[in-house]
C-alpha cells in the first residue's frame, strides 16, 4: 500500500504521550486592525481536538475526536502525529508524518487545514483554516511560534498584512512578547519604541497605518477566547 | 495615509454589551469593528460617522431583510454619547477583492466566477424584489463564508455627491463599478446589474472594465467608452456587452437574467430572445432628468423603487417604461461652473500661446513676402501687423473667456462689448502704424468706391490710407459681426475650424470693400486673428468634456 510508505516508525526518543495540557501562557490572541484575529501557540507540541476537548490547544467546532492530532516542532521541522483519521497531502497518516511547507491536512472527513513555513529564517509555522471549521470564534489562522512571528506585507510573513508599509517582528522570549521593526516607527501605548521592547498585558502597538495587540485569554475556557 | 487609525481602542466598550477586539475597516462613511458581545456573540459594529440620518434610515429599511446571500443587520443602537452604531452579522470569509488579488490576479476560472455570480444574483434579485437598490456593489462588499456568497453593506450605500466623487479616495472603489446613469442622478435597479457585470468582467479578466489615472477619467469612460471584450471568453462577450450597456433600458433586465444568459452562452446556445409582451403600464416613475448640464446626483440611500417584483429567472422581463434623456450639452453654450482661478489660468495660457502663434504667423508672412517687397520698411510692416494681430487676439481671448460657461444669455450684450473692444484694438493698431511710420498697402484702384467712406464729417480714408476712425470701424465691425466666443470656448466643436476661418475671411473682405479698408490688410487681420485665437484658446477634447464638467462641479461644490 502506497500510503504505508509515507508512514515511518516513530523515533524512539520521541514521547508519544501528549504533553501536559497547555496553560494560558502558551496561548495568546493577536488582534490586528484591518487584518484579523490569530491564535499564537508557543508550545512545541500543539493538540487539535473537537468541541468536547476543552484542553486542546486548537479546539475546533468540528466532528473530531478529543485529541485528533498533535503537531510537534522538532529540530526546525514539523511532524504531525495522528490520533484519529488524518491525511496529509491526500495520504493517510498511520502514526506520524513530516509536515512540509504547503502541506494540506485533512482531519476526519471534512476539516481541512494547510500548513506553511513562509520563511526559513524563522522556525515558526502557520496553520490556515481551509474548510469553514473554526474555533467557537472566527479566528483567521494559527501561528505555531518557535521564536518569532513575522507580520507584514510580504508573502514570507507568517501573518500577511497587505496594506502595511513594512514588516514587524514579534519575538517570544522568556514568556514575554517583544516587538521590533527594522524600518517602521512603532509606539507602545503611545510611547515611541526604540529597538526592541516588551509588550505588556493590554498594551497596544501602533505604527504608520497599523495597530495590534496581544491578548492573554483570562479563562482557559476559551478558544473563543477573550471575554471578560 | 492614516486611514487605519480607528477611534476606539481594542478591549474598549463604547457600546454597552460589546467589547471591541480589533478594527476591520475604516472609510469616509464610518468605522467597522470586530466585537464580541457579553454573551460571546461575534459581531461587526459599524459606527456611523457622516450622513448619520440618511444612513440610519437606509439601514432601518433593511433591518429585517433575511436572505442567505445578504449580510444580516442585527440592530441599530445608540451609545451614551448619542452616536449611532449598526450591529451586523460578522462574516469571517475573505472579501472578493482579496480573493481576486491573492489567488486569481489574472482572473478566475469560469466555474468559480459562476459561483460568485450565482450568489450575487440571488441576493441582489431578492433586494430588488423588495424594492431596494443596493447602489454600492463592489468586490470589497462581497464575501464568501463557508461556501456561501454574502453581500455586505446593505442599506449602507455611500452618499455619492459630486464632491465626494471628485475628491475622496474612499469612494474610488465604487467608481470602477458605477453605472453611467448615476452621473445623471438615476439610481434604478439597473445600476446594480451594471455594477455586477463590471465585477464579473473583473473576475474573468483580473481587470476592471474601465480604468484610468483619475476619477474623472474613469467616470468618463463609463459614460462614453465601450468595454474591451477581447480578453473575455468569446461566448461570454455578448453577455457582458448586454449587461454593461450604457443605456439602462437596453441593459440586461436583472441579475437573474444575466445568470441565465451567462449559463446559456457557456452551454453553447444563445439565450432565447426576450418574449415580446404587450406593453405593461409603467409602475415605476423614473422622472426625466432636468435638462441642465450641471445636474447633481441626488443623495438618496437604498433607493426604494415603486416597481413591483420584476423579472426572476424563468420569467420574461417586463416591458420597461422608456426613459427619455435630454442630451447633455457639451458645446460652447454649456453652462459650467468655471472658477475664477480656472478662467484666469486658461486666459493667460491662451494669451501666452497667442504670442507664439502670432510670431509664427508673422514670420511665415515675412518669409513668404506677404508684407510686400517695397524697400526697407518691410520688417516694420511685419512688426506692426504682428502686434496689431496680437492685441486683437488678446482682446478677444480676455473678453470671451470671461463669458465662457455662462450660457446663452445676453448674446447681444456680447456683440456690443466686442464691438467696443474691437474699436479699441483698431485705435491701438492705428497708433502703432503711426508710431512705426508704416503704411498699409494702398487701396487698390478697384477699391476706391466703397459703400461708406465717411461717417458724417469723419473720414474713414485719407490719402488711400484708413484713418483712426477707419481702423476703429473695421475692427469694431469685425469683432461685432462674428461670434468670437465660439472660437475661443473650451467646448468648441473643433480646435481649429477651417469653415469658420473661411467665413471670417469673407466677412473681412466684405468689410474691407464696404468701408474702403485695404483688402489685403483686412483679410490679413481677419484671418490672422481668427487663426491665432482658435489655436491659442484652450480646448477640451469632446470625450473629456463630461469629465471636465464633473470636475468643475466638484471644485464648485
Amino acid at each position: 500500500m502506497p500510503s504505508l510508505m509515507e508512514t515511518q516508525p516513530m523515533p524512539a526518543r520521541r514521547s508519544l504521550q501528549p504533553e501536559p495540557a497547555s496553560t494560558n501562557e502558551d496561548r495568546h490572541l493577536l488582534w490586528i486592525d484591518g487584518v484579523g484575529g490569530f491564535l499564537l501557540l508557543t508550545r512545541e507540541a500543539v493538540t487539535i481536538g473537537g468541541p468536547q476537548a476543552p484542553d486542546a490547544d486548537i479546539q475546533l467546532l468540528a466532528s473530531l475526536s478529543r485529541q485528533h492530532a498533535t503537531i510537534h516542532r522538532d529540530d526546525g521541522g514539523y511532524l504531525l502525529e495522528a490520533h484519529g483519521p488524518t491525511r496529509v497531502n491526500q495520504r493517510r497518516v498511520v502514526e506520524w508524518t513530516e509536515l512540509p511547507d504547503g502541506a494540506d491536512i485533512t482531519l476526519g472527513r471534512t476539516v481541512q487545514l494547510s500548513f506553511h513555513r513562509p520563511t526559513v529564517l524563522s522556525g515558526s509555522g502557520r496553520l490556515r483554516f481551509q474548510s469553514d471549521h473554526r474555533p467557537t470564534h472566527s479566528l483567521d489562522g494559527v501561528v505555531l511560534v518557535a521564536d518569532t512571528c513575522l507580520l507584514g506585507p510580504g508573502r514570507d510573513c507568517h501573518i500577511r498584512c497587505p496594506e502595511w508599509e513594512d514588516s514587524v517582528i514579534l519575538i517570544h522570549r522568556g514568556g514575554d512578547w517583544l516587538v521590533r521593526s527594522p524600518r517602521l516607527a512603532l509606539e507602545i501605548n503611545g510611547k515611541p519604541l526604540r529597538g526592541e521592547a516588551t509588550i505588556g498585558d493590554g498594551q497596544i502597538v501602533t505604527g504608520p497605518d497599523l495597530r495590534f495587540h496581544v491578548e492573554t485569554p483570562s479563562a482557559r475556557s476559551s478558544n473563543r477566547g477573550d471575554r471578560r | 495615509m492614516t486611514s487605519k487609525k480607528f477611534t476606539f481602542a481594542p478591549e474598549s466598550t463604547p457600546l454597552a454589551g460589546f467589547t471591541i477586539k480589533r478594527g476591520i475597516q475604516r472609510g469616509g462613511f464610518g468605522e467597522v469593528y470586530y466585537a464580541i458581545s457579553d454573551g460571546g456573540k461575534e459581531v461587526a459594529l459599524k459606527l456611523l460617522h457622516s450622513h448619520v440620518e440618511i444612513e440610519r434610515r437606509g439601514t432601518e429599511l433593511c433591518l429585517n431583510l433575511k436572505h442567505p446571500n445578504l449580510v444580516s443587520i442585527i440592530d441599530i443602537r445608540h451609545d451614551e454619547d448619542g452616536d449611532t452604531w449598526v450591529v451586523m452579522e460578522y462574516v469571517s470569509g475573505a472579501t472578493l477583492d482579496r480573493v481576486l488579488a491573492d489567488d486569481f490576479p489574472e482572473g478566475m476560472p469560469i466555474p468559480e466566477v459562476r459561483t460568485w455570480l450565482a450568489g450575487l444574483a440571488a441576493g441582489v434579485d431578492y433586494l430588488h424584489d423588495r424594492g431596494i437598490v443596493h447602489r454600492d456593489l463592489k468586490p470589497q462588499n462581497i464575501y464568501r463564508e463557508a461556501g456561501q456568497v454574502k453581500i455586505g453593506d446593505i442599506g449602507l450605500s455611500k452618499i455619492i455627491t459630486p464632491s465626494q466623487r471628485g475628491a475622496q479616495t474612499e469612494s474610488i472603489g465604487t467608481i470602477y463599478y458605477m453605472a453611467p446613469e448615476i452621473s445623471r442622478g438615476e439610481y434604478g435597479p439597473e445600476i446594480d446589474v451594471y455594477s455586477s457585470a463590471a465585477i464579473v468582467y473583473e473576475l474573468l479578466t483580473g481587470r476592471v472594465p474601465f480604468d484610468g489615472e483619475t476619477t474623472a477619467e474613469i467616470l468618463n469612460r463609463h459614460l462614453t467608452d465601450q468595454p474591451d471584450l477581447v480578453p473575455l471568453p468569446r461566448s461570454l462577450q455578448p453577455v457582458l456587452a448586454h449587461a454593461l450597456a450604457k443605456d439602462p433600458t437596453v441593459r440586461t433586465a436583472s441579475l437573474g437574467d444575466f445568470l441565465i444568459e451567462f449559463d446559456s452562452a457557456l452551454a453553447g446556445h444563445p439565450p432565447a430572445p426576450p418574449l415580446q409582451l404587450p406593453p405593461v403600464p409603467p409602475h415605476q416613475h423614473t422622472s426625466p432628468v432636468e435638462p441642465s448640464a450641471n445636474q447633481q446626483p441626488q443623495t438618496v440611500v437604498a433607493t426604494v423603487t415603486e416597481r413591483p417584483s420584476h423579472s426572476r429567472p424563468g420569467q420574461p422581463p417586463p416591458q420597461r417604461p422608456r426613459i427619455f434623456l435630454p442630451v447633455v450639452q457639451h458645446g460652447p453654450l454649456a453652462i459650467r461652473n468655471i472658477s475664477p482661478s480656472q478662467r484666469a489660468l486658461e486666459g493667460s495660457a491662451g494669451m501666452a500661446a497667442a504670442i507664439l502663434f502670432t510670431g509664427i504667423l508673422t514670420a511665415v508672412g515675412e518669409l513668404t513676402g506677404m508684407f510686400g517687397d517695397a524697400g526697407q520698411n518691410t520688417p516694420l510692416t511685419a512688426v506692426a501687423y504682428g502686434l496689431t494681430t496680437l492685441i486683437g487676439s488678446w482682446a478677444l481671448l480676455i473678453g470671451t473667456k470671461a463669458w465662457e460657461g455662462t450660457g446663452p444669455e445676453s448674446l447681444s450684450m456680447r456683440r456690443l462689448s466686442l464691438m467696443l473692444l474691437g474699436a479699441g484694438v483698431g485705435a491701438a493698431g492705428w497708433w502703432l502704424h503711426q508710431v512705426l511710420l508704416v503704411d498699409l498697402p494702398p487701396l487698390a484702384a478697384s477699391q476706391t468706391a466703397g459703400l461708406v467712406d465717411s461717417i458724417g464729417s469723419l473720414e474713414l480714408v485719407r490719402d488711400k490710407q484708413p484713418t483712426l476712425a477707419g481702423y476703429m470701424m473695421f475692427f469694431g465691425l469685425l469683432f461685432g459681426v462674428r461670434r468670437w466666443w465660439w472660437h475661443t470656448d473650451g467646448f468648441r466643436p473643433k480646435r481649429l475650424r477651417v469653415l469658420s476661418l473661411l467665413l471670417t475671411g469673407s466677412v473681412s473682405t466684405l468689410l474691407g470693400l464696404a468701408i474702403q479698408f485695404p483688402l489685403a490688410a483686412a483679410i490679413g487681420w481677419g484671418l490672422g486673428i481668427a487663426i491665432v485665437v482658435q489655436l491659442s484658446a484652450p480646448w477640451v477634447s469632446p470625450d473629456l468634456r463630461a469629465a471636465r464638467l464633473h470636475q468643475e462641479e466638484a471644485t464648485h461644490a
